[in-house]
C-alpha cells in the first residue's frame, strides 16, 4: 500500500508515552494482517516462509507489554523493548527485537518524541539491528532500517514535522525494499523482495497511518509479491571453531584458487598477497586443514590460531551478570551439559527426547521465540546448556536466549538441521563443560551432510536448479541441486554432489506426508550407490517429504 | 622369611603375559547360568563362554567370590608370607572387594592388605603385575600399597560396545545410563575411572566408534602402559592394535580377551583399551 502525503492528518508534533502505546497496538495489527503476504515472500517454493509471522508475534509482545506499562514515553518504550526481546522469533524477530531495544534506549529520559528525537531513534536503533548480526548482509532488513533512519535524519534537519518525518522514513523503506533484489541475487533468483526488510516497511506504514487517524483494521492483506531469506542475514557460523591465519611462500601462488579452496574450510575468507607470498585468514573447524593446505603449496611462515569459542565465552562471562534475569529455583543443578533441541515433527522431537535432549518444540516452521528457548534452558537439569538451534533461522533466538539465561553456561552450536543437530547431540558428552562440547559437537555436526525433498508449491527457480509447480526438487546441505519426479532419483543425483565423504551411515526420516514405502525406496537407492547400513526413523517434518543424513 | 604374596580377582585381564609368571593368586569370581555355577576362567573358557552367550536364552548372573574362598586363600598365604596384598575390581562395580575386606577381618587385618583398584580388566592386571614385581624388589606391604594407590588415579580404560543389550541387562551401566538407548542406532563410548563408569559420546557406526576410542586415546598424552581387550572380536582387536601402536609410535600393543565375568555385562564385541598415564 502507498500513503501519500495526507492533508487531514492530525497535527501531531510530539508523541508520549500514551501515544506510543497505540501506535504499537495499531502498527501490530496492520503487521498481522500482512503476515501471510510477507510470508509468501520466501525463496524456497515450499510454504515454509515464517518472516511474517515472526515479526508479527514479536511486535504483538513489544505492543502487549507497552500496553501493561505505566505512562510515561521512557517507561512505555523500555516495555515495549523488554517485550519485543523476550517475544523475540526467528531471525528477522531478534532483529526487530534489537532494533526496537535501540530505540528505546535512545527515548531514555525523554518526556515526548519530536521529528528529531524521532529520526535519532531510528538512526540507534539500525545500528542496534546491525550488531544483532555477526555479518550482516545487505538487501536485508538491515538495509531497510538504515535507510529508512538516513531518510528520516535528513526530513528532521530540514525542520519536517514528525508525520513528514514518517512519512518520507516510510518512503525510503519502500524503495530500500523494492530494491533489495538487486543486492541479494537469491532474491532476484526467486522473483521476490525481501521478507524482512518488507516486514520492517509495513511496521512503519502501520505507526503512520496511526498517526494521520486512519484505520490499521483487521483482515488479512492478500498475498502479492513474494518472498524471504532471513537464513541469509546472519553466518551463524562466525563465532566458532578458530580464526586462523598463515603466511605462506611458495611459487606461482594463484589467489582465487586458494580463495575457492578456504572457502570450503570455512567462513571469513581473506586470501592476500602476490604469487610468491601470500596472507589467509579463515574461520574454520578445521585450522589443520589450512596449515595442510599451505604446506602442499608451499612453505609456512607464520602461524596463528585463535579458539573463538573460548574467546567468546570468555566475553559472555564478563558480560553475563549484567543481564536480566529469571531466578532459577532453589534447585541444585547437577556438573555437566545438559541440551535443548529445537526440532520440527513429533518423530525428531522424540529422537531428541530420546537421548536426554531438552526439545522446544516447532509446530509449522522452525522459529521458537527466545522465550521459549529460555524456558528450556533454565528446565534442564545441568550447570551447563549447549542450545542446537537446528535451523539458521532460529540461532538468533537461540543466541539472544543463551545471553539471557542467567546462572547457566550456555553455549549455542548453530546447527543448520536437524540432522545435524542429532549428529551433535550423540557427540555430547554429558558429564564435561559446555564450553568443552561444544567443538566436537560442531565437528560432528558438519560431518553430517542431509538432504531434503519436497513438491514444489510453485515455479521457482533455485540456483542453478528450475523447479515447475508439482515437482519435486532436492536440497544438498540447504542448497537446491536438482528437480524432477522421483525421489529416489533426486536423492541419487545430491549423493552425487558428495564427493570426497567417506560415508558411514545414511538415515531416512518420513516426513508427515511421506510413507514407510518410499522411505525404503529411497533407502534401496542409497544403498545401492554407497554401499552402506541405511536405517529408516519416522521424524514427522512438515513440508519436506523424506529428509535423509549421511554420515 | 618370606615376604609379600599378591592376590587379585579373575576380572583381571594380563595381556601378554600370565599370572604364574608372577606368582600372582587368581581368585575366580563366579557365573550362575541356570542351574550351573561355572568359575570364571576355570570351569569355562572364554571361546566357550561367548559361544553360549550367543544362544542360550538365559541370561547368566555374576557372583563375587564366596566369602569362604577369600578366608582360605589368605589363611594358607599367610602360613607361607609375612603379608598379602589383594587387589580387586573396583568396589563400585562388584561386591568382590568388600568381601575381600571381611575376610581380611575375619582372618589378620594387621597383614591382609586390600586395596579397591576403581578399575578391571588389563589395568587391573598392571596392578598385580606391579605389585609381585615390587615384591620381588623385597618392598614391604606398606610401600605396594602406596605405590598402587599412585598409579589408581592415573589408570584410564576406554571402550565402545557393539551391543547395549548385555550393559543394560545386567545392570552395572551405572552413571552412563540415561545416555544409552534412544530412537536410533548408536554405538556408545564408555569410559572408566573412579570406579565408575562413564558416558563419553556416541557415534552412529562401529567403524567411528573404534577410530574414536583411538583419537581419545591419543590425546590423552603420554603413557607409560597401553593395551588392548576383547570380548570375542580377535580379529577386529589386531586391526585396533596396529591402529593404536601407530598412533601411539611403539612396536606393538598387547591383547587380552576379556573373561566370562566381565563379558557377561558386556557381550560379545567389547573393543576397549587401558592406559597408564605417565607421571
Amino acid at each position: 500500500m502507498d500513503v501519500a502525503p495526507d492533508t487531514s492528518a492530525r497535527s501531531i508534533e510530539l508523541v508520549r508515552g500514551a501515544e506510543l502505546r497505540a501506535s504499537l497496538a495499531a502498527a501490530a495489527d496492520w503487521l498481522d494482517r500482512h503476515r501471510e503476504a510477507i510470508d509468501a515472500l520466501n525463496v524456497f517454493p515450499v510454504p515454509d516462509g515464517d518472516t511474517g509471522l515472526n515479526m508479527s508475534l514479536t511486535l504483538r509482545a513489544a505492543a502487549d507489554e507497552a500496553q501493561a506499562a505505566d505512562g510515561s514515553l521512557e517507561e512505555v518504550a523500555a516495555a515495549m523493548a523488554r517485550g519485543a526481546l523476550m517475544g523475540a522469533r526467528g531471525n528477522s524477530g531478534v532483529i526487530l527485537a534489537e532494533l526496537l531495544r535501540g530505540i528505546a534506549r535512545e527515548l531514555e529520559g525523554h518526556q515526548a518524541v519530536d521529528a528529531r528525537l524521532l529520526a535519532r531513534a531510528l538512526g540507534v536503533g539500525a545500528t542496534a539491528a546491525y550488531g544483532a548480526v555477526s555479518n550482516p548482509v545487505e538487501g536485508t532488513i538491515l538495509t531497510v532500517a538504515r535507510r529508512a533512519a538516513d531518510a528520516a535524519l535528513e526530513a528532521a534537519d530540514g525542520s519536517a514535522s514528525l508525520i513528514e518525518t514518517l512519512e518520507r522514513a516510510h518512503e525510503a523503506a519502500r524503495v530500500a525494499v523494492a530494491e533489495t533484489p538487486e543486492q541479494l541475487p537469491i532474491l532476484k533468483q526467486a522473483g521476490v523482495v525481501d521478507s524482512g526488510g518488507e516486514g520492517l516497511r509495513v511496521l512503519l506504514e502501520g505507526i503512520l497511518l496511526h498517526f494521520k487517524g486512519e484505520p490499521t483494521g483487521s483482515g488479512a492483506v492478500p498475498v502479492g509479491m513474494r518472498v524471504d531469506f532471513s537464513s541469509l542475514h546472519a553466518k551463524e557460523d562466525d563465532f566458532y571453531g578458530y580464526c586462523t591465519e598463515v603466511l605462506f611462500q611458495g611459487e606461482g601462488l594463484k589467489q582465487d584458487a586458494i580463495r575457492a579452496r578456504l572457502a570450503e574450510l570455512g567462513t571469513c575468507v581473506l586470501a592476500v598477497g602476490d604469487s610468491g607470498l601470500m596472507k589467509v585468514h579463515v574461520h574454520t573447524l578445521r585450522p589443520g586443514a589450512v596449515l595442510d593446505m599451505a604446506t602442499e603449496m608451499g612453505e609456512v611462515v607464520r602461524v596463528k590460531i585463535d579458539n573463538m569459542q573460548i574467546q567468546r565465552q570468555g566475553f559472555e562471562a564478563a558480560v553475563a551478570p549484567n543481564r536480566r534475569s529469571k531466578p532459577d529455583a532453589t534447585r541444585m543443578l547437577e556438573l555437566g551439559t545438559s541440551i535443548v533441541a529445537v526440532a520440527l515433527g513429533a518423530g525428531f522431537q522424540e529422537i531428541f527426547e530420546s537421548y536426554g535432549a531438552t526439545v522446544v518444540r516447532a509446530d509449522h516452521t522452525m522459529n521458537p521465540s527466545v522465550q521459549e528457548i529460555l524456558d528450556a534452558i533454565l528446565q534442564t537439569g545441568r550447570t551447563d546448556v549447549v542450545v542446537l538451534p537446528n535451523d539458521p533461522n532460529a540461532a538468533l533466538a537461540a543466541r539472544q536466549a543463551a545471553k539471557q539465561a542467567t546462572g547457566r553456561a550456555v553455549v549455542v552450536v548453530p546447527t543448520e538441521s536437524m540432522p545435524r543437530g542429532i549428529a551433535a547431540v550423540l557427540a555430547a558428552s554429558p558429564e564435561v563443560s559446555a564450553g568443552v562440547n561444544a567443538t566436537p559437537m560442531a565437528e560432528a555436526a558438519s560431518r553430517c551432510h542431509w538432504i531434503e525433498v519436497a513438491r514444489a508449491i510453485r515455479a521457482a527457480r533455485m540456483g542453478e536448479v528450475d523447479v515447475e509447480k508439482g515437482a519435486v526438487f532436492a536440497t544438498l546441505d540447504g542448497a537446491a541441486v536438482a528437480a524432477g519426479q522421483s525421489y529416489p532419483d533426486l536423492v541419487e543425483a545430491a549423493l552425487e554432489r558428495l564427493t570426497n565423504t567417506e560415508a558411514e551411515i545414511a538415515t531416512v526420516f518420513i516426513g508427515r506426508d511421506g510413507s514407510r514405502a518410499g522411505a525404503e525406496e529411497i533407502a534401496r537407492t542409497i544403498r545401492s550407490r554407497l554401499g552402506i547400513d541405511v536405517e529408516i526413523a519416522v521424524g514427522g517434518q512438515p513440508h519436506h517429504d523424506y529428509l535423509v543424513s549421511v554420515e | 622369611m618370606p615376604g609379600v604374596a599378591v592376590v587379585t580377582d579373575s576380572t583381571a585381564d594380563f595381556a601378554g603375559t600370565e599370572p604364574a609368571e608372577f606368582a600372582i593368586t587368581v581368585v575366580p569370581l563366579t557365573v550362575n547360568w541356570g542351574k550351573d555355577v561355572l568359575r570364571d576362567r576355570i570351569d569355562v573358557t572364554t571361546s566357550e563362554f561367548y559361544e553360549r552367550l550367543r544362544t542360550d536364552r538365559e541370561i547368566p548372573r555374576t557372583a563375587a567370590p564366596p566369602l569362604g574362598i577369600f578366608e582360605e586363600v589368605y589363611r594358607n598365604l599367610l602360613e607361607q608370607y609375612d603379608a598379602v596384598v589383594s587387589v580387586h575390581i573396583s568396589a563400585k562395580l562388584s561386591a568382590t572387594y568388600s568381601v575381600a575386606t571381611t575376610a581380611a577381618r575375619n582372618v589378620d587385618e594387621g597383614r591382609v592388605h586390600v586395596v579397591d583398584s576403581a578399575t578391571t580388566t588389563v589395568t587391573l592386571g598392571w596392578l598385580a603385575q606391579a605389585a609381585a614385581e615390587l615384591e620381588r624388589d623385597d618392598a614391604p606391604a606398606e610401600a605396594i600399597v602406596r605405590k598402587l594407590r599412585d598409579m589408581i588415579p592415573r589408570l584410564r580404560i576406554y571402550l565402545t560396545l557393539d551391543t547395549l543389550e548385555y550393559l543394560q541387562r545386567g545392570g552395572r551401566i551405572g552413571r552412563a545410563e540415561a545416555f544409552l538407548g534412544g530412537l536410533l542406532s548408536v554405538k556408545p563410548i564408555l569410559e572408566c575411572h573412579d570406579g565408575e563408569i562413564h558416558p563419553v559420546e556416541r557415534v552412529r557406526t562401529r567403524a567411528a566408534a573404534i577410530r574414536r576410542v583411538a583419537e581419545i586415546t591419543q590425546q590423552l598424552g603420554r603413557k607409560e602402559r597401553i593395551a588392548i581387550a576383547h570380548s570375542d572380536c580377535e580379529e577386529e582387536a589386531r586391526a585396533f592394535a596396529a591402529e593404536v601402536a601407530r598412533r601411539e609410535s611403539i612396536p606393538s600393543v598387547p591383547i587380552a580377551e576379556l573373561g566370562s565375568v566381565v563379558g557377561t555385562h558386556t557381550g560379545p564385541g567389547v573393543l576397549g583399551i587401558g592406559c597408564l598415564l605417565a607421571e
